[in-house]
């Protein structure tokens, strides 16, 4: 029994949330510890007149729980949580969330394009979509803004959120751990949808590799949200092999032609592998990328390339922090 | 590779699957797939039709080689590839392999290799060595046949490497045989232990000194080779090949040793030849013999001498065994001729007896001869003037001389016969010559049914041959020795010997030659005899061991490979031990004491089979197991390169 209360007294710490973080592939608990000093930015948004003006670490009366904290002198004792108290013989209060209005929105991209990997020892490029997301949320979650996930290309699974709070982040990492792959989409017309369906502007963060989209469709779709008040960010995840075509032929002689099956239309074309063929590659696919990041930039929307040998912490998390989207 | 030859060319047909795997490699392949996000940015990487070729030039990549190099290995093997040389230590023998080792067992095998060198070093030694490397080139489905010559052949054979292994282990302990090795016999032989399916090969382990008849070799289905053990010394050699001893013609109670020296060698050698008595020196002789000559040295023994021994004194040959021999003498009452003389009146009669070789007469009067009972140690027992009742008469053959008239029924009396009806051809007339004997007064005895009349008078026999009423075999003689005058006939003596000739078969050698056998014909009341060779190893015969010869029996034994004394004991039915006799074995002889290797040997010994071209075979080793193993290798390769491939494949996200 002392044990047992032991436990519970350690949970009580304030700075602690309430229920023990579950290790996760997506996040590492030293990852989530670094990820705590940082904040999500994001300058375009505008903010509300809600009490408490910053974000986070406010607390207030609203009906919305947000956390516990222990008991000073002077709160509430209306704010007392009994039932706590009977179990643990420590008095604590209920602290309510102070809404905010930055609401970051993560669109997810689960086509199957981004399930590929060029090696068994790099990830896909949809599981470092979903670290960056998780990274997003969690930030998010811990600083009381809001969240919301929406993985495109899969019309059967909700999106999640909005959520807020210390205490969704479980249900936030289970969620994105146990979300699929889709059918293929483009991110233009995502977007389109998601403009008509959401109207309160926020962060759009958009995680995609974008091969199924042209850069003036996507540019003309980013400007609508920016133009509304959105803060766009696009990260381009991309594998090592999608710009080094090299990669993709790996054990394959020149002598013997090649069928490329593409991921998400089934197209094929055969090639003979070799530099000819890897310097066609590069042609085509580096005029559409810098076409791509001018577009995007001219509508407003912040760039960033990411390829999947890149470690979060510290590499992504640095980028993200050049960009000025973390602080 | 010199000496590469293929035992089953035909599976070289196998070296079609070469140009097959030039030629699947030369077709272009089903294109591989490997999934990618998206195919847009590759359309201009498109490969033109034009460059799908369906037949391109073969890719020289490690997979390509390895496996022309396993069809052309596989051929190989298939073809079952031999090689006298190449690789022939890391191979096998195409085919099982019979070894047929015929080893010298003979007495010249005890010489020294090298007086000088090696002075203890004998040629039986080095043949256990030449023995120990045959057996250690066999291999495992070999078979060995050992046929070890001496007084006999000994047989060992070996199917196993076990086997092998516990048969040299024998034959590197196994004591010299001796005597004479009849090679003749042990070809035969080996004619009959061909095994078909194998390749039979016979070696020949000898010094050489020994002779072959070239028409037995080459009967023989199988190659003979003639593993010679080369005297790397001389093979100078001095032996005394015949000893012998006969009654002094003019001095009948002594005897006459004779010796003959032979000295086998290419240069004239000297020596001293000391001769002994009862191993009491009496003589020394200096003899010089040129190459290849001998003597005979002549010895008049004292009178009582029971063994005598020559030796030579001063010789350092190769083989010192044959430098000495020996030889029992006659006189020697343990071997002689037993014989009881029954008479109240002793005649000339007994003199004969006496003068018999061998004998030893007992002379009892009728009265002591009834006291003691039947005789049963006698060899013969001759009555003069009586003859004893039935009841005692003698389990013995008898010689009945002058019985008188009880005897046998008397149908006259013949006054003064002469002999009228002779069997001139029977033994007992051998050099006797009845011309002017007179017979005196004799009787006509009536002879009964189953006697045989030898000489007969007017009215009667003079001599005939009867059997007793107890079965023994009995010589008659009528007349009065007395009364007639043939006592001073010479053919007397002559008659006596052979009617004991007739009576008693005894043969009892004085001396024999290693590897002659031994043959004894036993007194007629030993009913079992113990046989002590040099070892002092007693070989025990009853009567159903020995050969019935007449009344006695006849003993045979052929292991007389050691040279020294044998001991003969016989007894009777009470176990009473009735005599011993000594037997010499001496080492020279003619054949073995001659070390020289025959130099027709090799001659003779060519088969019926070309051994070059059959050892050339039985040399030859199967390679396939290493071509297999060579392929397996190639293989393990192929797997290795093949899994690398296919992990590059699958980290390319490429499908099956």
């Amino acid at each position: 029994m002392p044990a047992l209360l032991n436990r519970w007294r350690k949970k009580a710490d304030p700075d602690t949330p309430p229920i023990a973080m579950r290790e996760d592939a997506l996040l590492s608990p030293a990852l989530m510890a670094s990820l705590q000093q940082m904040r999500i930015y994001a300058p375009r948004v505008q903010r509300g007149t809600f009490a408490g003006e910053h974000r986070s670490r406010r607390r207030g009366a609203s009906p919305e729980f947000a956390d516990f904290k222990s008991y000073s002198p002077g709160d509430d004792i209306r704010r007392v949580d009994w039932n706590l108290y009977a179990r643990l013989d420590t008095l604590f209060v209920r602290v309510s969330e102070v809404t905010t209005d930055l609401t970051v929105h993560v669109v997810l991209d689960s086509s199957p394009s981004m399930g590929w990997r060029s090696s068994p020892g790099l990830v896909t490029k949809e599981h470092y979509g979903k670290q960056l997301a998780a990274v997003v949320s969690y930030i998010t979650l811990w600083h009381f803004d809001r969240i919301r996930v929406s993985p495109f290309a899969t019309a059967n699974v909700r999106p999640l959120g909005p959520l807020t709070g210390r205490t969704r982040v479980n249900e936030m990492l289970d969620y994105l751990s146990r979300s699929g792959y889709g059918e293929a989409t483009s991110v233009a017309e995502i977007l389109f949808r998601f403009g008509h369906l959401v109207a309160q502007p926020g962060l759009l963060i958009i995680l995609s590799d974008l091969l199924s989209d042209d850069p003036e469709p996507l540019a003309e779709q980013v400007r609508s949200l920016v133009s509304r008040g959105w803060d766009v960010l696009v990260v381009q995840v991309l594998d090592p092999a999608e710009q080094q075509p090299d990669l993709v032929f790996a054990g394959a002689t020149s002598q013997e032609p090649v069928t490329l099956l593409d991921s998400e239309s089934g197209a094929q074309v055969l090639m003979m592998p070799g530099d000819t063929s890897s310097d066609a590659y590069r042609a085509a696919f580096d005029p559409w990328q810098a076409e791509m990041r001018k577009a995007l930039g001219r509508a407003g929307a912040h760039w960033l390339t990411l390829t999947t040998e890149m470690p979060l912490e510290p590499t992504a998390l640095h980028l993200l922090h050049e960009i000025g989207i973390l602080s | 590779m010199s000496g590469l030859s293929f035992l089953a060319p035909v599976g070289l047909i196998a070296l079609i699957g070469v140009p097959l795997i030039v030629l699947l490699y030369m077709r272009t392949t089903t294109p591989g797939t490997r999934k990618v996000p998206a195919t847009r940015f590759w359309m201009q990487a498109v490969t033109p039709p034009s460059d799908t070729r369906r037949f391109r030039p073969p890719p020289i990549t490690p997979l390509f080689l390895i496996h022309l190099a396993v069809a052309v290995l596989l051929a190989v093997a298939l073809a079952r590839p031999a090689s006298a040389s190449f690789l022939s230590d890391f191979g096998s023998r195409t085919q099982p392999k019979h070894l047929i080792l015929v080893v010298d067992g003979s007495t010249s095998m005890s010489a020294i290799v090298d007086t000088v060198r090696s002075p203890t070093l004998t040629r039986f030694q080095v043949a256990r060595e030449r023995i120990d490397a045959q057996l250690g080139d066999l291999q495992n489905g070999d078979i060995v046949t050992v046929l070890l010559l001496g007084t006999q052949i000994q047989t060992f054979q070996a199917s196993d490497t076990v086997g092998i292994a516990d048969l040299n282990e024998t034959l590197q302990d196994i004591a010299l045989p001796g005597g004479r090795a009849d090679f003749n016999a042990a070809l035969r032989l080996c004619q009959d232990l061909l095994l078909p399916g194998m390749d039979d090969e016979i070696v020949l382990i000898t010094d050489g000194a020994t002779a072959v008849d070239p028409a037995i070799s080459a009967r023989i289905a199988a190659p003979i080779t003639m593993d010679l053990i080369a005297n790397t010394g001389v093979t100078d050699n001095l032996a005394i090949t015949e000893i012998s001893a006969r009654g002094a013609a003019d001095d009948p109670g002594r005897q006459d040793l004779f010796l003959r020296v032979v000295n086998f060698s290419g240069t004239t050698a000297t020596t001293t030849v000391a001769i002994s008595a009862d191993s009491r020196e009496i003589s020394t002789i200096d003899i010089s013999l040129e190459p290849g000559g001998s003597r005979l040295i002549t010895q008049r023994m004292p009178a009582g001498s029971q063994r005598a021994q020559g030796r030579l004194t001063n010789s350092t040959d190769a083989q010192p065994a044959d430098d000495e021999a020996s030889l029992t003498l006659a006189g020697d009452g343990a071997s002689g001729l037993r014989v009881t003389y029954v008479s109240d009146a002793p005649s000339d009669l007994l003199r004969a007896l006496q003068a018999l070789p061998d004998a030893q007469v007992t002379v009892l009067t009728v009265g002591q001869y009834l006291a003691t009972e039947a005789d049963t140690r006698a060899d013969l027992v001759v009555f003069e003037g009586s003859v004893p009742e039935q009841l005692a008469l003698p389990r013995t053959p008898m010689l009945i001389v002058n019985p008188g008239a009880d005897f046998a029924p008397v149908l006259s009396i013949m006054a003064n016969p002469t002999p009228v009806r002779v069997v001139a051809q029977s033994p007992l007339l051998a050099g006797v010559d009845l011309a002017g004997v007179t017979f005196g007064q004799t009787p006509a005895y009536q002879m009964a049914a189953g006697d045989s009349e030898i000489v007969g008078g007017e009215d009667g026999p003079l001599l005939y041959q009867s059997t007793s009423s107890n079965g023994q075999p009995i010589v008659v003689m009528p007349f009065d020795v007395n009364l007639s005058n043939f006592p001073q006939r010479v053919s007397f003596p002559i008659l006596i010997a052979n009617a004991v000739s007739s009576l008693v078969a005894r043969s009892m050698p004085a001396s024999l030659a290693v590897g002659d056998p031994l043959v004894v014909t036993l007194r007629v009341a030993t009913t079992s005899a113990t046989l002590i060779d040099t070892n002092m190893r007693s070989h025990t015969f009853a009567l159903d061991d020995l050969t019935p010869l007449g009344l006695t029996h006849q003993l045979t034994w052929t292991d007389t490979g050691q040279q020294g004394l044998y001991q003969l004991q016989e007894f009777d039915a009470a176990g009473a031990q009735l005599a011993t006799s000594l037997i010499s074995v001496n080492a020279g002889q003619v054949q073995e004491s001659n070390l020289a290797p025959n130099p027709l040997l090799g001659q003779s010994l060519v088969s019926g089979v070309d051994s070059s071209q059959t050892s050339a075979i039985q040399e030859r080793m199967d390679l396939w197991p290493i071509a297999l193993l060579a392929v397996l290798g190639l293989l393990g390769l192929d797997w290795l390169i093949s899994l690398r491939n296919q992990r590059r494949l699958s980290a390319a996200g490429a499908t099956a």
